[in-house]
């Protein structure tokens, strides 16, 4: 069964790895969600790997979309200058992924657009999985989310949550 | 001369796209290359440039822009002048009554974009940015949206990365500080990669989805070329807009260096709908080559053209392509951006990239930039109260 955790790991091994330098952007996009209350959990998730992905807090994000229309995007942008691209989508009945990493030295690619399981395994219980690295809980995330989409503003991030 | 022949003009030579669209318009057999020009008080590089492409050609150099204009056997011109010249260039072809054929982007200047778009329909001319749109691929996610199979179109996200360049030589660790206006300029070794690379995919998400731009969010940053930085201008940047009716898009455009691609680099669109997705790439579906032939290594550096923008350098160094991929296409299905154009003048229809759609993507581009800049998010249109692109000598 295809898992987001092992997307995950096998990334961030291959990162640890040098193979591509200093990781430095992540493009993230992702028709995977089972249902639109999915959505938001999921965009936290995938925020999380790209923290974890790239070693580096958020200090910046930007949401668009609606989970009512079935889409959310989110632009992050980190305090040692790399940025990701974020989007998730219902699955409807073929899902489909694109995933870019662009590191300093070269760049890593998932090069299969299919994607083998729903990525629901994800959104349920997430904030009771550690978040070892991550600067916000999936719920902190989740709030920043809502308060970008409902500001149509970007957010500014700390430890302590999002800031006005 | 029957009413489907055309004498084209040449603007600017050498070390500019002229290169590959004075090629395509020569293969295409409604059209003769009449001559190259360009205006009387360029540099002497560049006439120079400009007197070897002319030759490279066959074709006469003709030192006065004015004079060459004046000319009846002129019907289309191919303007591939500098940026910060482009615009104005444009704007005087169409008065002279020429069908214009322009690089991208057309040009940095909001007023000279709005001079060309009013110089075009004044006159009534025909007109074109180069782009990608026509590409199979793209006419195909197109083809697709509009038959609603993936129903009504939610978000759109589009990627255009550019494998080319000696990347690894940026200083990391910081996030880059953003000015606006913007320095819009071709050095021989960098450029502003969101304007420059970022244009095409900008290009997709105006034909695919068909909608007005309303808000636009724009983040630049340097991570792959020393010279890019130095000069001030990024090699990487992204934009989230918000079009009209509630859809999204989000754009990556960027130069990204030599080896971090199997091929030319990523161009790739993935559509979401209220029925479904489809993910569409430039290099899918492919064919995956491995042999014992030696790994491909990028080219020598051009003192010219270390970032490998242009033909005639890349031939000098003996650039030579990547085989790992090979894309599936049928290389009879596509015509090329200027035959495309020249359809267009034949059938007396406008095209899909003409002066205003052109203007338009200028606009959303400084947005971009002017979002960056002051960590806010811009709405569309831009107020006509400036130039928005610093002028600066390449």
């Amino acid at each position: 069964m295809y898992d987001w955790t092992v997307l995950s790991q096998t990334v961030s091994e291959t990162l640890a790895g040098g193979t591509v330098g200093t990781p430095l952007f992540v493009r993230w996009t992702a028709a995977a969600a089972q249902s639109t209350p999915d959505l938001k959990p999921l965009l936290a998730e995938m925020s999380t790997c790209a923290e974890t992905w790239l070693s580096a807090r958020p200090r910046r994000l930007y949401a668009t979309g609606s989970a009512e229309a079935g889409h959310l995007s989110l632009s992050l942008e980190y305090e040692n200058g790399q940025s990701a691209l974020l989007a998730i989508s219902l699955a409807h009945s073929r899902p489909s992924m694109n995933l870019i990493i662009l590191g300093a030295r070269g760049a890593i690619y998932r090069a299969d657009p299919d994607v083998t399981a729903r990525a629901e395994t994800l959104a349920g219980g997430a904030d009771e999985r550690p978040q070892q690295s991550a600067l916000l809980s999936t719920s902190q995330m989740v709030a920043a989310i809502d308060k970008s989409l409902f500001s149509h503003q970007p957010v500014l991030l700390s430890p302590e949550g999002d800031q006005p | 001369m029957s009413s489907h022949q055309f004498g084209v003009l040449l603007i600017s030579g050498r070390l500019t796209h002229q290169e590959n669209y004075a090629l395509n318009l020569r293969a295409d057999p409604r059209c003769t290359l009449v001559g190259l020009t360009d205006e009387k008080d360029v540099p002497p590089e560049r006439a120079q440039l400009n007197k070897q492409f002319a030759d490279d050609l066959d074709i006469p150099y003709l030192p006065d822009l004015d004079e060459a204009l004046a000319r009846d056997d002129v019907h289309v011109v191919s303007i591939c002048a500098d940026p910060e010249r482009r615009g104005r260039i444009a704007a005087r072809c169409a008065d002279a009554g020429k069908h214009i054929y322009v690089d991208k982007p057309m040009t940095p200047y909001l007023s000279h974009a709005d001079a060309v778009v009013a110089a075009v329909e004044r006159t009534g001319v025909r007109s074109q940015m180069f782009s990608s749109n026509h590409q199979p691929w793209v006419a195909q996610a197109l083809q697709v949206v509009e038959s609603d199979e993936l129903g009504e179109l939610t978000a759109i996200h589009v990627d255009n990365l550019f494998a080319k360049g000696p990347n690894g030589t940026a200083t990391l660790g910081a996030p880059r500080q953003a000015i606006y206006p913007p320095v819009i300029s071709n050095f021989v070794d960098a450029k502003a990669e969101l304007y420059a690379i970022g244009v095409y995919a900008l290009g997709f998400v105006c034909m695919i989805s068909g909608r007005a731009v309303e808000t636009v969010f724009g983040s630049t940053a340097n991570y792959f070329f020393e010279a890019h930085q130095r000069r001030n201008m990024e090699d990487f940047g992204f934009l989230s807009l918000t079009l009209e009716g509630g859809a999204t898009a989000t754009i990556t455009g960027g130069r990204i260096g030599w080896s971090s691609h199997p091929a030319g680099g990523s161009n790739q669109i993935h559509l979401i709908g209220t029925k479904g997705s489809l993910f569409l790439s430039a290099n899918r579906p492919s064919l995956e080559i491995h042999n014992a032939d030696p790994p491909w290594t990028p080219p020598e550096i051009h003192p010219r053209d270390p970032m490998g923008f242009w033909r005639t350098t890349q031939e000098e160094v003996r650039g030579q392509p990547k085989r790992t991929l090979a894309p599936l296409s049928n290389a009879l299905e596509g015509r090329t951006d200027a035959s495309y154009f020249i359809d267009c003048i034949v059938e007396e229809r406008e095209s899909g990239m003409n002066a205003r759609q052109a203007a338009y993507l200028t606009e959303i581009l400084l947005a971009g930039y002017k979002s960056a800049a002051e960590g806010q998010i811009v709405k569309m249109p831009l107020a006509r109260d400036g130039d928005h692109a610093q002028a600066t000598q390449a």
